[in-house]
């Protein structure tokens, strides 16, 4: 695709949601190797705005570019869907099991792999994230900590070019946050993450905006 | 045991009663009535009124008509079953068969209209107190609440459910692979609810809800759980249809 273009771009988003405008006049850049933090509040829009990207709110206004192709309708946003990998802020929403190597498969069989290619690269990612141990694991029997790694799992599963992550370290222990943190900056790609914690911020940030509360 | 259900802005109490104490008397009239033209006519008299309480803002159109739409998606499974006897060449049309068919499809929208008309506007709060103050036991009162809260829970699951399929890439088509995966979001529907169900209960108990003594160790709870709802869902289905 367009090598020198940003990865995203939005001019003018306007968000609603149940009729009430949420984020407004927004505008969104994200190039290549950034990890873009967007701060704010709690209630001011931020998971909103991740939503928005795939393409689960519509937009009320403005104009969206992903990957160098403007996108309006559910045909424009659904191949996206893989190359912009989202981990959501409650990961027990985002985990179908039944067990963890089975859920992290779950995305390569939609993109056609076989069921033995798709084991094969979900047994990969864990491993790859250090919790290969939770394979055989049923998803509704993990820690919190836990199903947030393998939600991620499930993302990266997917070879994603741009990851848009929603508070992933919310709720993590100190050691589980430091080696989240490790795997998203080993992992070179670019980012647009959602996050009130500091070490957070701190340790990935290369920009950072700040969703103002909505107008009332 | 005493309900305290959340106080709402609603109409004042007795009004409340009022209308749904209408609603529950036209309702066990309607299900009385056995002339097709009578049942009509309570039909265009129940449109009338829920179209009048729609123009005067209460109950908006297109939630108005949604609601009319889902009625008669369930009379029209009726029309593919009731109509027919099974003898021994195939279905065959029956007469008799074909009558109580319509007179249930006159009832159940002559009952349908004339509830929503009377009860636009209420939420399912509100009718429970109304229903509590008319003298329905106050643990029915809260299964009222609660049921109508978890259907609300469910279809909130569903959605989620739905959203996470999608945003790895699953779009359903005509194929094998759409029907196991429907089939284990299905399943999940369920394991989230028995999981949440088990949540509510400690809550319940942990703000002291339980009267009766629990036993120490209990048969597994989610196979109960599972086996309790299909059996309710199974006996109120009877219920209405043989009604
Ligand atoms: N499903 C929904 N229906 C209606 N309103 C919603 C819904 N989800 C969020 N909102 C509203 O939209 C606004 C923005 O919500 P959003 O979840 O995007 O905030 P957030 O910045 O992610 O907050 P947090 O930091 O608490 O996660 C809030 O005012 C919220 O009440
Ligand atoms: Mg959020």
């Amino acid at each position: 695709m367009n090598a020198a273009g940003p990865l995203i771009l939005g001019r003018g988003l306007r968000l609603a949601r149940a009729g009430k405008v949420v984020v407004e006049a927004f505008d969104l850049e994200l190039h290549a190797g950034e990890r873009l933090f967007v701060l704010g509040a709690s209630g001011t829009g931020k998971t909103t705005l991740l939503h928005s990207l795939l393409g689960f709110v519509p937009l009320a206004g403005g104009e969206l570019q992903l990957l160098g192709r403007t996108c309006r309708s559910e045909q424009d946003f659904a191949p996206l869907r893989g190359p912009l990998g989202l981990l959501f802020q409650d990961a027990g929403d985002q985990l179908f099991g039944p067990t963890v190597a089975e859920d992290a498969a779950f995305g390569p069989l939609n993109r056609g792999a076989s069921a033995a290619e798709a084991r094969e690269i979900a047994l990969q990612t864990l491993a790859r994230i250090g919790i290969a141990h939770l394979a055989e694991r049923p998803v509704h029997a993990l820690s919190g900590g836990e199903q947030r790694l393998a939600a991620l799992a499930g993302v990266l599963a997917m070879s994603p070019q741009v990851l848009l992550l929603d508070e992933p370290t919310t709720g993590l222990d100190e050691a589980a946050s430091e080696r989240l943190l490790g795997v998203l900056a080993d992992s070179g790609l670019s980012m647009i993450v959602a996050s009130h914690d500091p070490a957070c911020v701190g340790a990935l940030a290369t920009r950072r905006i700040t969703l103002a509360p909505a107008p009332r | 045991m005493r309900t305290a259900l959340p106080a709402t802005a609603t109409p004042p109490a007795p009004r409340l009663r009022l209308r749904l104490g209408t609603a529950v008397g036209i309702s066990v009239l309607l299900s009385q009535l056995t002339s097709p033209g009578l049942l009509l006519a309570a039909c265009a008299a129940g449109l009338l009124l829920a179209l009048a309480a729609s123009a005067n803002g209460v109950l908006p159109l297109h939630s108005l008509l949604r609601r009319i739409a889902s009625v008669n998606l369930f009379v029209a499974m009726l029309w593919l079953t009731l109509p027919w006897a099974l003898q021994g060449g195939g279905p065959q049309w029956s007469e008799a068969g074909a009558h109580h068919a319509l007179l249930i499809s006159l009832r159940t929208n002559a009952v349908a209209l004339g509830c929503m008309a009377l009860l636009a506007g209420l939420d399912a709060f509100a009718i429970a107190r109304a229903a509590a103050g008319l003298g329905l036991p106050s643990r029915l009162a809260r299964l009222l609440v609660l049921t109508v809260r978890y259907l609300g829970v469910l279809d909130d699951t569903r959605r989620r459910i739905d959203l996470a399929m999608r945003a790895r890439g699953f779009r359903p088509g005509a194929n094998r692979r759409t029907v196991a995966v429907l089939a284990q979001q299905l399943a999940l529907i369920l394991v989230h609810a028995m999981l949440r169900a088990e949540r509510v209960d400690l809550a319940l108990r942990a703000r002291a809800f339980a009267t009766a003594p629990q036993p120490a160790t209990r048969a597994p709870r989610p196979w109960r759980w599972a086996a309790g709802t299909a059996a309710l869902c199974l006996g109120s289905s009877l219920l209405w249809l043989l009604r």
